[in-house]
């Protein structure tokens, strides 16, 4: 089954073609990697498919729902997912609590509710504690929860990131470089938790640079170039295919 | 120390004080020596419930607005209005007031709550005038410039003028909306406005919807000057349209930025300062908003969280000193009971 299928899309910024004629399936349950060189138009694609852009054409469907006319918000509330390549935090709130923002949808949160605190508001707080510093600790990063996000070494932030993602129960997630600027240790336990995403049936689709990261993990890759798509194929393919060669190493 | 300390979260968070806020509240009473300051006393409380609901969009939601002074006037004459034209009784007044302006206030804020910053200053702006001026000209209704009597409130036929009444009805008011704008803000529901207001991005990414949410903010702020305005009317028994002027806007939102935005206390210091100095400052009478505002430059300058974070920073250097004091206290008895055994 397809948990993601996109056809045709394209993204234009003026005359730049940044996403053309673009499409590509993801697999139920799979580790799929984008890769391309910088400017290829990954992280446009995965703006459009999260809803921050909205494509100038073409589908998308998620698990067989067309998600073209919903915005950002509504295609998380569905399951997709995304983190940011560059990070973004909320730098007045501290890690746990950024990562208690991700069950926001699993909370009760009506207005009445919470202007006269009742006892279902009263009960979820301690719960939803415990529940995100048991992500935490499974991330390996429960040493960090007091701590605020200006305080923190840069890899648990990108580990928070997912843990946040992670809080709001997703089918799918959009992973925008997550090793980039980590180091091996870190590099080694990021993907450790996305294998471990994989076996728990979460579709992902992580974008990288990492050649080695995207070579470990990868069932299928797609390879982008200038907004279309260069090639497609298992890690062994496309270690050996000439065009990819030809893209990354320069004619 | 680190500001960051006294980040968001904390900083609403009245729990460990509100009980000895409410008994200062109570007890205040006893320092008043006439009318004139129970009066002062309960413009200021109701002052600060109005201010509250603002405090609220603007410190969390990060939502400006220039038109809450016109929806506290504007509650204040629908009261006016139904009780003293139209003889219905004030406390259904009260309710209907209060819902008119929160229906009016949702049919015409909504396209314009998408704007941003400056934008949706200058949008609150233009609708607080539009208020301001329908409440100025339609003389059948309103009284024109000269302003109208208002009825005074009373319970099954009885009019309540008792100061005590009123001061009390004040207090348990604020202290009712302190409560309920401490729960908004510590549940999950408060968390998600404060991510609108640091980073959208965000709030999308983890499907928190910043619209709805942000209307939502704005009609609770509406609702309490709203809620508060009518009161007001009845208490002071007569409005005038200065009280749903441009300059009334304004100082709710002085007292907010003043006070401490995100503060629910600072809401309270605010509204204190703004509508208890001038009167200190009635022999400079020519001057006096010259004072004010360099006042407020001050306070800007050499203290971005208001008042509030004055008093934050007092209270925590006098806790460090007390604590490093009691600590090396304690370091010293420990080195007398270990001290032979080290030699
Ligand atoms: N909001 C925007 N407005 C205009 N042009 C944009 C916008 N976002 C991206 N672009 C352009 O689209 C092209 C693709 O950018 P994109 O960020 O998708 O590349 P990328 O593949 O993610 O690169 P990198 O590996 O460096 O992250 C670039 O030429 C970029 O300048
Ligand atoms: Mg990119």
């Amino acid at each position: 089954m397809d948990a993601l299928k996109v056809e045709n899309l394209s993204k234009h910024f003026g005359g730049l073609k940044a996403i053309h004629n673009f499409s590509m399936t993801v697999a139920a349950g799979s580790i799929h990697a984008l890769i391309g060189p910088n400017g290829a138009g990954k992280t446009t694609l995965v703006n459009c498919l999260s809803g921050l852009f909205f494509a100038d054409k073409g589908s998308i469907r998620f698990y067989n729902q067309s998600l073209e006319s919903l915005a950002f918000y509504q295609r998380a509330r569905l399951g997709l997912v995304r983190t940011f390549q560059n990070l973004e935090l909320c730098q007045h709130l501290n890690i746990l609590e950024n990562v208690l923002l991700g069950f926001y949808l699993s909370l009760e949160n009506s207005l009445s509710a919470s202007l006269f605190f009742s006892s279902k508001i009263a009960q979820q707080e301690p719960r939803v504690k415990q529940e995100a510093l048991a992500l935490l600790a499974e991330l390996g990063i429960a040493d960090y929860a007091k701590q605020l996000v200006t305080e923190v070494p840069y890899g648990v932030l990108k580990k928070m990131e997912i843990a946040r993602i992670l809080a709001a129960s997703p089918k799918m997630l959009l992973l925008d470089e997550p090793v980039a600027g980590l180091n091996h240790k870190e590099t080694d336990d990021i993907m450790a938790i996305i294998e471990n995403l994989a076996m728990k049936g979460k579709a992902v689709l992580f974008i990288e640079h990492d050649m080695k990261c995207v070579m470990r993990l990868a069932q299928k890759i797609t390879v982008m170039n200038f907004g279309e798509k260069l090639a497609e194929g298992s890690p062994q393919d496309i270690r050996q295919n000439d065009k990819v060669i030809a893209a990354y190493f320069g004619k | 120390m680190n500001k960051n300390r006294l980040g968001l979260l904390q900083r609403f968070n009245i729990k460990r004080h509100f009980l000895f806020f409410a008994i200062f509240l109570l007890a205040l009473p006893v320092v008043f020596q006439n009318n004139f300051h129970f009066d002062l006393a309960t413009i200021w409380l109701l002052s600060a419930t109005a201010c509250l609901g603002l405090n609220v969009l603007v410190g969390y939601a990060g939502q400006i607005s220039l038109a809450h002074g016109a929806f506290w006037g504007l509650g204040g004459y629908t009261s006016a209005i139904l009780a003293t034209r139209y003889n219905l009784p004030p406390l259904l007044c009260i309710v209907l007031s209060t819902f008119f302006v929160c229906v009016l206030s949702y049919v015409i804020t909504r396209p314009i709550l998408k704007l941003r910053g400056h934008y949706l200053a200058l949008a609150t702006l233009a609708i607080g005038i539009i208020i301001y001026l329908v409440l100025r000209n339609e003389s059948d209704f309103t009284g024109g410039p000269d302003g109208m009597k208002v009825v005074a409130l009373s319970v099954l036929g009885r009019p309540l003028k008792n100061v005590f009444f009123w001061y009390y009805l004040a207090t348990s008011i604020l202290l009712l909306c302190m409560w309920m704008a401490n729960n908004l803000l510590a549940s999950s529901f408060g968390r998600a406005l404060m991510s609108i207001n640091e980073n959208e991005f965000v709030s999308f990414s983890l499907g928190i919807n910043s619209e709805t949410m942000k209307a939502f903010v704005f009609q609770f702020s509406v609702f309490l000057a709203a809620f508060s305005g009518s009161l007001y009317a009845f208490y002071a028994g007569f409005i005038s349209p200065s009280d749903a002027s441009f300059l009334s806007s304004l100082e709710f939102l002085i007292m907010a930025v003043l006070g401490g935005l995100g503060s629910l206390y600072g809401s309270v210091l605010g509204a204190a300062f703004v509508i208890i100095l001038p009167q200190f400052l009635l022999f400079f009478n020519e001057y006096k908003s010259l004072l004010l505002g360099l006042i407020i430059v001050l306070v800007m300058m050499f203290a971005p969280g208001g008042m509030v974070s004055i008093i934050e920073i007092l209270f925590f250097s006098l806790y460090n000193k007390i604590k490093s004091k009691a600590d090396t206290g304690a370091d010293a008895k420990a080195k007398k009971k270990h001290g032979n055994k080290n030699l």
